[in-house]
């Protein structure tokens, strides 16, 4: 019953010279554990009034002068008790060390700081239901937001997402496709959506040379931007950076010669699809993929791939993009691509990268270089094309309206007037572009 | 042996009665023991019946929960000769309950009321009927709080005849009253009655009471639902039945004379906002008055003096300015917050127009601070403007020897009282920082003190189980309410000045009328001490809060529980209804201010333990924590705006 043994009133008594028979002390224990319950209990009232959380040393001395005890002396609140432990008998006991003061010591010391003086600071809790953001008041913590996103998530849709992301990194290309195929369709996928894009942005960077997983993810974006029941626009800023990693990361492949360029034109074929169907709504979202375009197309320090994945994506954005951006620096592009070509031919010691340091590395780079000169003169050819079958049009609609015939309304006199304007900008590509738009004749 | 009692009515004369019962004891006995012989013997001899067999069946298995034959182990000469015996063992219990430690008292008072019905109905089943009553008399005040019912119908019972008649007694007879109590409790009231060989008394337990033992004592306090308590198919309290005595909640008619002395001196002052000023008194005079108003001189007044005047102009035009609250118009809230406390400080106050702030410390002190000697907040003012001068100018008040437990102000703020450990109540006048009157009248440190809507009365809260009304034109108490089980921990006045609420570590909250000086109402449903409570502007509902960290809020008139408002995950110190009564206000040591809508009902009151924590019911309205400082007190100034104070713990 006791929350005390028996030997500590067999101890006590012994301090005092009594020896106490068994039955004895069992009842005095019992009536002493009754009194300190007691005490205790007077105690934490006068704690409460306090409104204090602890219980002092006051407390006690406060439920002992309501009883009509004597307080006891000596004991500080304020200054915790310090107790130490000895082992006597195989048993721990505590005591209070009682440490021993010279009085002179004591009188020649100097005085104790005087305490501060109480005061008070007055803010605003709260105005008008709102708490400010002031220094005086807490900050929210975030254990207090987690849980908010918690709760929108049910039980179904966490294992959904949880299966769907595993098919999306399976080895198998079916299962891959079979997620996409889900997610394409699927109504109710709102409350997943930041969790996807989450996960996009994780396994790209995290998986930048497995060209299969990146395959996966863009398709899988592809999936959700097409799926009639999202709403992507809250997240596109944190789709963008996966897809624009996806068109001009410097390697997207475990080997170089792996196709990643078709995983380029894919990617930029998803940025322009966004610039299109969201750029109404974000006027700034165009304006900051083509500047981070721009930025990798200029950088003459970057390889070729990301030079082609920029020329891919800026030309899917539309014949302005191209006309402002590619026209003007297809002259340096050509410059690259030959000392790229150069450098292969020599063996490729010279590139920035250091990649190009054996003859694979060299096939490779000559690749890179093919294929960054052809989509160079594919777009520029295609934005050519479009401008002359423009202008032959404009001049064949005037004369049908009467006027006046212009020079150059035939085919040829308009490739002749471009070629004089284009020919200087274009460097060593200008000789393939016009020999194209020639051949189309 | 109750079914064999019932079976053979008694003898009308008592000592026969008496001869009965001691035969049939001892047959049983005998039975008991196998000697079927001699029982047969014994019983044609005494002309008794043999008892029905399926009535032995259930006796011993009776038998067999008390271990030992109880009727053996319980028979005590001196009791058994002793008519007196049932009163005086039935006193010293009831002494003993009271004098032992608050936190069990609860549990173990429930047992006196099973133990003492059955020991009426001893003594009515011996014939002793001038005993019975007496001991009905004697022990009437302990349960006609709670079982009024069974208490009336108990004082019909007064010839044995009627008990086997009376379905109400063999409701008790037949049945046992269910008890739950802790441990430490059960093993506490059986030393006692085995210490002082109550045996009657350990008879009644054993034979009438089934005490179910809980270990923890959480849970013999968490019994919300009475399960298994009282007896079945009865309901345990009937509280319901006593709150029922008519009272009068409503306010108190205008005082008609007072407001046009008011309105003939507005006229001559020529103020600015005459035509308003006007136009409100008129709305006071023609308000309509309550049906279940009070009579204005139920309580007596003081006239209004002449030069409270301009408080009434300044208090007219807070009414103005009053902004109307709501759960979609929440209050601002001025948060006042002691530093350098040393955990020191042991109450705080501000007055109503926050004008002036005090705070009661351990060292018997209080420190007033006036807060128009500086800068007060702004609003929407830089952080910097507030932090210039952190010290303040103060003046200490010192005349206590004790700590000071609770403050109060009056309405306008120009006096302030404070009780203390010290059995004391003081009262000082803000204006000369002096102390003016000693109120000597408690014999136990007092706990709280409150002023009463006129300022001419307030009303203190003891550790001595009594709550005290005083004037402040007398030195001594002028009524003094008796009844709570335990100290009264806070106490505040109703509106009309004709009841004071009080709030009590026995759990439960009482109105006590001050004209007649007895309870009304009785509130019983909290499982920890109360350590506030707040009774709203209209006079009709109630809140009380305390260490449950549970908001209830009260019906006055009916006395019944409207609402539990959950949220607060520490100590409730201090409540507090907006002046417009749609909003309450609490805070609490769990460093927070909460608002509660006081209007939406409480739709579906499920228990949600797994959700308590971390959904915000919809009559939550908000919580505001404050930066590790509890929150001592929560007070709405005339235009609602709520000032928090608290001690900031570094």
């Amino acid at each position: 019953m006791s929350v005390f043994p028996k030997e500590t009133v067999h101890a006590i008594a012994e301090t005092q010279g009594i020896t106490l028979k068994d039955e004895v002390a069992s009842v005095l224990l019992q009536d002493a554990e009754y009194r300190l319950r007691e005490i205790i209990h007077e105690a934490t009232k006068f704690m409460r009034h306090s409104h204090r959380r602890t219980l002092t040393t006051d407390d006690i001395n406060s439920a002992l002068s309501v009883r009509n005890v004597e307080p006891i002396y000596g004991f500080i609140s304020g200054s915790s008790a310090n107790f130490k432990s000895t082992v006597h008998n195989n048993q721990t006991l505590y005591y209070l060390e009682d440490q021993e003061y010279d009085l002179e010591d004591l009188i020649n010391r100097p005085l104790p700081p005087v305490p501060i003086e109480p005061t008070y600071t007055a803010h605003w809790l709260a105005i008008d239901g709102v708490q400010p953001r002031i220094v005086q008041n807490p900050t929210p913590s975030a254990t207090e937001m987690a849980p908010l996103v918690k709760q929108v998530l049910t039980k179904e849709l966490q294992m959904y997402y949880e299966k769907i992301t595993e098919m999306l990194i399976n080895d198998d290309p079916e299962i891959r496709a079979l997620a996409i195929e889900s997610t394409g369709r699927d109504p109710g996928m709102q409350g997943l959506m930041p969790y996807f894009v989450q996960f996009v942005a994780d396994t790209v960077t995290r998986n930048l040379k497995n060209l299969d997983i990146l395959w996966a993810m863009m398709r899988f974006m592809r999936a959700l931007l097409a799926n009639p029941d999202l709403d992507p626009e809250p997240y596109l800023h944190q789709m963008i950076p996966s897809i624009l990693t996806c068109i001009v990361a410097k390697r997207l492949s475990l080997l170089p010669s792996q196709d990643h360029y078709a995983l380029r034109l894919y990617a930029s074929q998803l940025a322009s699809h966004i610039c299109v169907h969201f750029g109404a709504a974000y006027p700034t979202l165009q304006p900051r993929i083509t500047k981070t375009l721009l930025r990798a197309l200029l950088d003459s320090h970057k390889p070729l791939p990301t030079v082609y994945g920029a020329v891919a994506a800026l030309a899917a954005l539309g014949t302005e993009v191209v006309k402002a951006l590619i026209l003007p620096n297809v002259a340096s592009l050509a410059a690259r691509i030959d000392a790229a070509i150069r450098t292969a031919d020599r063996g490729g010691h010279e590139d920035a990268a250091g990649l190009a340091s054996s003859p694979e590395a060299a096939a490779d780079l000559r690749h890179d270089a093919a294929k960054t000169r052809g989509i160079v003169v594919d777009t520029v050819v295609r934005h050519l094309r479009a401008l002359v079958r423009d202008r032959v049009a404009v001049a064949l609609a005037a004369v049908e309206d009467g006027h006046p015939a212009p020079h150059d309304v035939d085919r040829t006199a308009v490739l002749a007037s471009l070629r004089e304007q284009w020919s200087p900008h274009f460097g060593s590509l200008a000789g393939p572009i016009f020999e194209q738009l020639q051949a189309d004749a | 042996m109750p079914e064999a009692d019932q079976a053979t009515p008694p003898p009308g004369a008592a000592g026969t009665a008496h001869a009965a019962v001691t035969d049939r004891l001892i047959a049983n006995y005998l039975h008991q023991r196998g000697f079927r012989q001699s029982e047969m013997m014994m019983r044609q001899e005494a002309q008794l019946k043999a008892l029905p067999s399926e009535l032995l069946s259930s006796e011993s298995t009776k038998v067999d929960e008390a271990s030992i034959p109880n009727f053996i182990l319980f028979y005590n000469e001196a009791e058994a000769n002793n008519p007196k015996a049932y009163e005086q063992s039935y006193t010293r219990l009831r002494k003993w309950i009271d004098d032992s430690i608050d936190a069990y008292k609860m549990e173990l008072r429930v047992i006196l009321f099973p133990i003492f019905v059955h020991a009426y109905l001893d003594l009515v089943e011996k014939g002793l009927r001038e005993q019975a009553l007496h001991f009905y008399e004697l022990a009437k005040t302990d349960h006609m709080e709670h079982h009024i019912q069974d208490m009336h119908r108990l004082s019909g019972i007064v010839d044995a005849q009627h008990m086997g008649e009376s379905e109400f007694v063999q409701n008790f007879r037949q049945n046992k009253y269910g008890v739950k109590m802790s441990k430490y409790a059960f093993e506490l009231l059986l030393c006692f009655l085995q210490d002082n060989k109550f045996m009657l008394l350990l008879r009644i337990m054993n034979q009438y009471v089934s005490i179910q033992a809980v270990s923890d004592k959480s849970a013999a306090q968490s019994g919300d639902v009475d399960e298994g308590v009282g007896l079945v198919g009865q309901q345990v309290s009937q509280l319901e039945s006593f709150n029922r005595e008519p009272i009068s909640l409503g306010m108190l008619p205008p005082d008609v004379v007072h407001l046009n002395d008011v309105e003939r001196a507005i006229t001559l002052q020529r103020e600015a906002d005459t035509e308003e000023l006007k136009q409100q008194l008129e709305a006071m005079i023609k308000a309509p008055v309550d049906p279940d108003a009070p009579r204005r001189d139920n309580v007596p007044l003081p006239n209004r003096r002449r030069f409270e005047l301009q408080e009434e102009l300044d208090h007219l035009r807070d009414l103005r300015s009053q902004i109307k609250l709501g759960p979609s118009a929440l209050p601002s809230i001025c948060c006042y917050t002691m530093h350098n406390g040393n955990g020191s400080i042991n109450c705080l106050r501000a007055s109503t127009s926050a004008e002036y702030l005090a705070a009661g410390f351990s060292d018997s002190f209080i420190k007033l601070w006036s807060a128009q000697a500086s800068e007060p907040p702004r609003r929407r003012g830089n952080a910097k403007a507030i932090d210039v001068d952190p010290i303040r100018p103060s003046s200490n008040l010192i005349g206590h020897s004790g700590p000071v437990f609770g403050l109060d102000f009056n309405s306008n703020g120009s006096y302030l009282l404070s009780c203390s450990e010290d059995r004391t109540i003081r009262l000082w006048s803000t204006h000369t920082k002096t102390n003016l009157v000693v109120y000597k009248g408690h014999n136990y440190p007092v706990f709280d003190v409150s002023f009463g809507p006129h300022d001419v009365y307030f009303a203190s809260a003891s550790y001595d189980r009594t709550a005290r009304l005083w004037s402040c034109d007398h030195l001594f108490p002028l009524r003094v309410f008796v009844g709570h089980l335990a100290d009264v921990d806070t106490v505040r006045f109703h509106p009309n000045s004709n009841y004071i609420l009080t709030g009590s570590s026995d759990r439960t909250c009482r109105l006590w009328d001050v004209q007649k000086g007895t309870c009304v109402r009785i509130f019983s449903k909290h499982q920890g001490a109360v350590s506030a409570v707040a009774v709203s502007p209209d006079g009709r509902t109630m809140a009380s809060a305390g260490e449950d960290r549970v908001v209830r809020l009260w019906d006055l008139g009916t006395g019944r529980r409207i609402k539990t408002m959950h949220g607060h995950t520490s100590a409730v110190s201090s409540l507090e209804f907006s002046r417009d009564g749609s909003l309450l206000a609490s805070g609490g040591a769990d460093d927070s201010v909460r608002l509660w809508d006081v209007k939406r009902a409480d739709a579906h009151e499920i228990k949600m333990e797994t959700q308590m924590g971390d959904t915000m019911r919809p009559d939550h309205v908000a919580a505001f924590p404050t930066k590790r400082t509890p929150v001592y007190s929560v007070q709405f100034t005339q235009r609602n705006v709520l000032l928090a104070l608290g001690v900031f713990e570094p």
